[in-house]
């Protein structure tokens, strides 16, 4: 039977003064969610209740091991074998770390690092504990689109879950599942191109759409294509197709 | 890398450091420069008190008016500055730059987190404040928050910075993110098309359309 995380009417406030309330969302295992929402909504908030970083109302029932990264800054002095404990890894983990690091020495210190670097060695820590459910905060748009396929890579070879939280649409085209948080609780959710079509109602909440999502339904309305697509070389094969 | 400030302000302007890594040298106390970035989340008091602080005693009017004109609730007055979210925070430093009345605003990665409604006001907003003699300096590696502000930027590298008016420059490519519209026309060109260099999806789709009915061929 597939992990969960139930999370029901989940609520944050600060001092008598409502966050947001009312948030009702199973996350399940094997189903990669986007999270994206208005500014100040509570996103970041509502990672760290599921963390167990911050006070919620509601219940969120965690079946399985959680790890996540929020915003929060990190003073690490270590060598990056000393912060990852790589001697004590198994050997399987070990190649891991060289794969996905990629790195000539481990011995590195790790504020010596840039901060995409920092970022992924960190990642990596949460990794090899294991978890079913990773959540991250808007992190991703420090990497670039090679660097972000690794990434995945490496959550789908360690079979984890991800709950990604952002603001940036460009993001989301790269989850199966979007999930829009309002003050509310939820606004809107579903599979990630049936949301992102509802062009109108994402322009009201002050979202613009991903690029190709923007290109496609215009081109649609040009009559030169008849559907959306989240990526550019399947639809330009489409446009030039019958030239 | 340092940065000496005080060879880029110029009142009335908007300027951006892409790729931006190092330092400011420090300035005097009397130069009147703001910086407008998300810092605040060690400082455990609240809203009301981090503006007396800074401030010394504060106009509740000219707060508000401020509040308004950032896009910020102004009942954060009475929360922790702690819990705000990176984008209250920003928007607070932004409060707190005006009633100060700082000349120059240096905003460090201010867009990243606000929607696209937000950042197209914020957009106008900077435009209309150099009108009032102002300094905006912007400290980004998105490009397309430029795009529709500036024509040029300063890309820093490790040997030193140079002017870009190019945004189709491949070379800055190899360190920041290029935007979707720019990925796309390079990703035709390679495929054999030849279209402009735009920055506007709408100048693109333009061009796509005329491409299609003229028949032309990857």
């Amino acid at each position: 039977m597939l992990k969960q995380i139930h999370m029901q009417n989940v609520g944050i406030y600060a001092k008598n003064q409502k966050i947001f309330d009312n948030f009702t969302f199973d996350f399940t295992e094997g189903k990669n969610v986007c999270l994206i929402g208005e500014e100040g909504v509570g996103k970041t908030l509502l990672l760290r209740a599921i963390l167990g970083e911050e006070n919620f109302t509601g219940d969120i029932l965690k079946e399985a091991s959680c790890r996540g990264i929020t915003k929060s800054t990190v003073k690490i002095e270590d060598s990056i074998e000393h912060y990852l404990n790589y001697d004590e890894l198994s050997s399987q983990d070990k190649k891991l770390v060289k794969a996905f690091l990629n790195l000539k020495s481990l011995s590195y210190s790790f504020s010596k690092l840039t901060k995409k670097f920092q970022l992924k060695v960190m990642i990596l820590k949460q990794v090899l504990m294991k978890p079913k459910f990773f959540f991250l905060d808007d992190v991703l748009s420090i990497f670039n689109m090679k660097e972000r396929k690794e990434l995945f890579q490496l959550f789908e070879n360690t079979q984890i879950t991800l709950f990604y939280v952002t603001s940036d649409l460009e993001d989301a085209i790269l989850f199966p599942y979007l999930v829009i948080m309002g003050k509310k609780g939820i606004l809107m959710e579903g599979s990630t191109l049936s949301v992102l079509k509802e062009e109108k109602i994402m322009k009201r909440l002050g979202f613009s759409l991903p690029f190709f999502v923007d290109l496609s339904l215009q081109l649609q309305s040009y009559g030169l294509i008849d559907k959306v697509y989240l990526e550019g070389k399947e639809l330009t094969n489409h446009l030039w197709k019958s030239n | 890398m340092e940065v000496k400030l005080k060879d880029f302000i110029e009142p009335g302007k908007i300027l951006a450091f892409v790729n931006f890594r190092g330092s400011f040298q420090k300035l005097k106390n009397n130069a009147k420069i703001s910086y407008i970035v998300d810092d605040l989340f060690l400082q455990n008091i609240s809203v009301h008190k981090y503006l007396e602080k800074k401030l010394g005693n504060y106009s509740k009017e000219k707060f508000l008016d401020a509040c308004r004109m950032v896009l910020l609730d102004a009942a954060v007055l009475n929360r922790n500055v702690s819990k705000l979210s990176s984008t209250e925070a920003k928007k607070l430093r932004f409060v707190e730059a005006l009633l100060f009345h700082s000349e120059t605003l240096l905003f460090v990665h201010f867009e990243k987190g606000f929607l696209f409604k937000s950042r197209s006001y914020y957009q106008k907003l900077f435009l209309k404040l150099i009108k009032y003699g102002k300094c905006i300096i912007l400290v980004t590696d998105d490009l397309s928050f430029l795009m529709g502000m500036l024509s040029c930027f300063y890309f820093f590298e490790d040997k030193g910075y140079r002017l870009v008016s190019d945004f189709y420059d491949d070379q800055i490519y190899q360190v920041i993110p290029m935007p979707p519209v720019i990925e796309y026309v390079k990703y035709l060109e390679q495929r054999g098309l030849k279209i402009e260099h735009y920055l506007e999806t709408k100048e693109v789709l333009k061009a796509i359309y005329r491409s299609v009915e003229r028949g032309e061929h990857l």
